[in-house]
């Protein structure tokens, strides 16, 4: 039956189990680096290829499905942040600092990162999470998430020196 | 601040938030969902309203805020008009008063 499913879309011009593979793992991280919770993200992503399904006829091409996916994965995950007010939930005390400077790819850094990451408020997380995960420049985040340009800008100048002052303070700044 | 300066921070921020897949199985699901959904659900579901972007929103929001305060300034001014009425009605009845006791006091002397 799940095979059945997948296939029935591939009438239409798009082929969705291939998009869905393609793209399953931009939409997980959105979810997952925005609610730092795996089953919740889970249920995101997977209403996100839902309503993909859904729409499938109004998507002209692999790139508008790309763009389509990701922006609906920001808005999803940002109203389901909103509604389960699952903001700040890491406990930042309570993660063991390391004795010596980080390397560059260290796993407790990258889990200390994410942490922080979780702790700012949702449009600066977001902007985050698109600048670094997804790689979009500033004016690509401010289209996909219709905020102005300054204001993307701002955030990203105000996390990044956050981010370097608690990491500083932690003893986990740069070498 | 340069945006595209790729300084240290920045290239720890793209090993941390590095795409991840879901959970083994997660098409599956996908497709258990569609299948649970079923067609003609699949289709219903398609014609609901979507919830309106950002500067429709702010549109909205907008027009609902001019609603409430011309309801507000209409409201004012019927209590306005209210409190006139009463003020003139007491004015009557003060002034009726007055007229009764002088025709009263006409009358006595008259008499």
């Amino acid at each position: 039956m799940t095979a059945t499913v997948l296939e029935q879309p591939a009438q239409t011009a798009l082929d969705f189990a291939g998009l869905m593979k393609q793209h399953q793992a931009m939409v997980f991280s959105v979810a997952y680096h925005y609610l730092h919770n795996r089953d919740l993200s889970q249920e995101v992503a997977q209403d996100v290829f839902l309503s993909l399904h859904r729409n499938l006829a109004a998507i002209q091409s692999p790139a508008h499905a790309a763009f389509w996916l990701r922006k609906v994965a920001v808005q999803r995950s940002i109203d389901e942040g909103r509604k389960r007010m699952r903001r700040p939930q890491v406990g930042l005390d309570d993660v063991a600092e390391p004795a010596v400077a980080a390397a560059p790819g260290d796993p407790m850094l990258g889990q200390m990162l994410r942490k922080l990451i979780a702790t700012l408020a949702e449009t600066p997380r977001m902007v985050m999470i698109l600048r670094y995960q997804e790689d979009l420049d500033p004016m690509e985040i401010s289209e996909m998430m219709e905020i102005p340009l300054a204001t993307v800008k701002s955030h990203l100048q105000r996390s990044l020196a956050l981010l370097r002052e608690k990491l500083a303070r932690r003893g986990m700044g740069e070498r | 601040m340069q945006l595209e300066e790729k300084d240290w921070l920045e290239q720890q921020l793209r090993a941390a938030l590095e795409r991840q897949d879901p959970p083994e199985g997660f098409a599956g699901r996908v497709a258990d969902r569609l299948a649970a959904e079923g067609p003609d659900q699949r289709r219903d579901r398609g014609k609901v309203i979507a919830w309106p972007s950002r500067p429709i929103r702010r549109l909205l929001a907008a027009a609902a805020a001019i609603v409430l305060m011309a309801g507000g300034a209409a409201e004012y001014r019927r209590h306005q008009g209210e409190v006139a009425k009463r003020e003139l009605m007491r004015a009557f009845y003060i002034a009726g008063g007055k007229l009764n006791h002088v025709q009263a006091r006409v009358l006595e002397v008259s008499q």
